[in-house]
């Protein structure tokens, strides 16, 4: 399974910020939805494009009030972010998004595509695909063992 | 595979915190620790350790969205998560998935007989399951080169 059909079936929509947003202001909106990272994006000089310049997870806000302890609304989102971003394309198999994910400790990547930004994947996105899967092959095995064995039927 | 394959490989280590600690303590030992959660212990009339919650990234950003105090001025009582679903070692990594998913939680503390013995992530399970199909992709590939050797023997 690659990461366009994870991308499919939960929907591309993404939640951006600026990076001159405020961290409390991060805050609000990763509480309002219930997500993890919010991708951060910046006007291009062409005007109507954006594009992307970061990420900004839980762990980077919660990181940025151990170090400097100052108060979230002092901070903007430029300060805290990951400009280093991990990211995959909609072709990437998701073994290979399993791999990303475990080697750098992410837990969302976003998904590029010629440089623009198509979607982002969670580490849930992933765990729940991965189970679909499972539940599926489990239904499959079992099924062909009860023609065989004339079992469980 | 189940969840005592995953707590094998990780360890059995618990990062913890008690009820009158502050959300300030709290962050400075997930950023520490790098790690997601912490498991919230108190001492019992006997002096042993219970487990009375879990404080976790998210519920430290919904405190403060809630709360607008300083983390200085919140307890870990008041922010903790005190329904904590658990898992157990003979749990499948399949039951432990659709737990986190079905919940939407990253962390199952894993209890033997009503002690508590570890924590798994979403992040450790992600890993274990890479490994695995990693380790199938090597029989594989092993096998099919292997019965082309044979195949090319016979030839």
């Amino acid at each position: 399974m690659t990461l366009y059909g994870i991308l499919n079936d939960k929907g591309f929509h993404v939640h951006s910020i600026g990076p001159g947003a405020t961290l409390d202001e991060a805050v609000e909106e990763l509480v309002r939805f219930n997500i993890g990272s919010l991708v951060v994006c910046e006007p291009t000089a062409k005007g109507t494009d954006v594009g992307v310049i970061g990420i900004i997870t839980e762990r980077d806000i919660l990181r940025a009030q151990a170090a400097h302890k100052t108060p979230l609304e002092k901070c903007t989102v430029a300060s805290a972010m990951t400009s280093d971003l991990i990211s995959a394309e909609p072709g990437t198999e998701i073994e290979v998004a399993m791999r990303l994910m475990t080697q750098h400790r992410v837990r969302h990547l976003p998904i590029m595509e010629d440089e623009q930004l198509l979607g982002i994947i969670s580490i849930g996105d992933v765990m729940n695909a991965q189970l679909q899967e499972l539940t599926l092959s489990t239904w499959y095995m079992s099924r062909e063992l009860s023609n065989r064995t004339g079992l469980w039927t | 595979m189940f969840v005592s394959n995953i707590l094998r490989t990780k360890g059995t280590d618990i990062h913890s915190t008690v009820p009158d600690a502050t959300a300030d303590d709290v962050v400075q030992d997930l950023v520490k620790y790098n790690v997601g959660s912490l498991i919230v212990l108190e001492q019992d009339e006997d002096g042993e350790s219970q487990m009375v919650g879990i404080i976790t990234e998210r519920d430290m950003l919904r405190a403060q969205a809630a709360h607008r105090k300083p983390l200085e001025q919140l307890l870990v009582r008041e922010v903790m998560s005190t329904e904590v679903l658990t898992t157990s070692l003979e749990d499948s990594l399949q039951d432990a998935m659709r737990l986190m998913t079905n919940h939407r939680i990253r962390h199952l503390p894993v209890m033997n007989h009503g002690q508590l013995l570890g924590i798994i992530s979403i992040g450790d399970i992600i890993k274990a399951h890479h490994d695995e199909l990693e380790m199938e992709n090597h029989y594989m590939k092993s096998y099919i080169q292997g019965e082309g050797a044979d195949v090319g023997t016979i030839l």
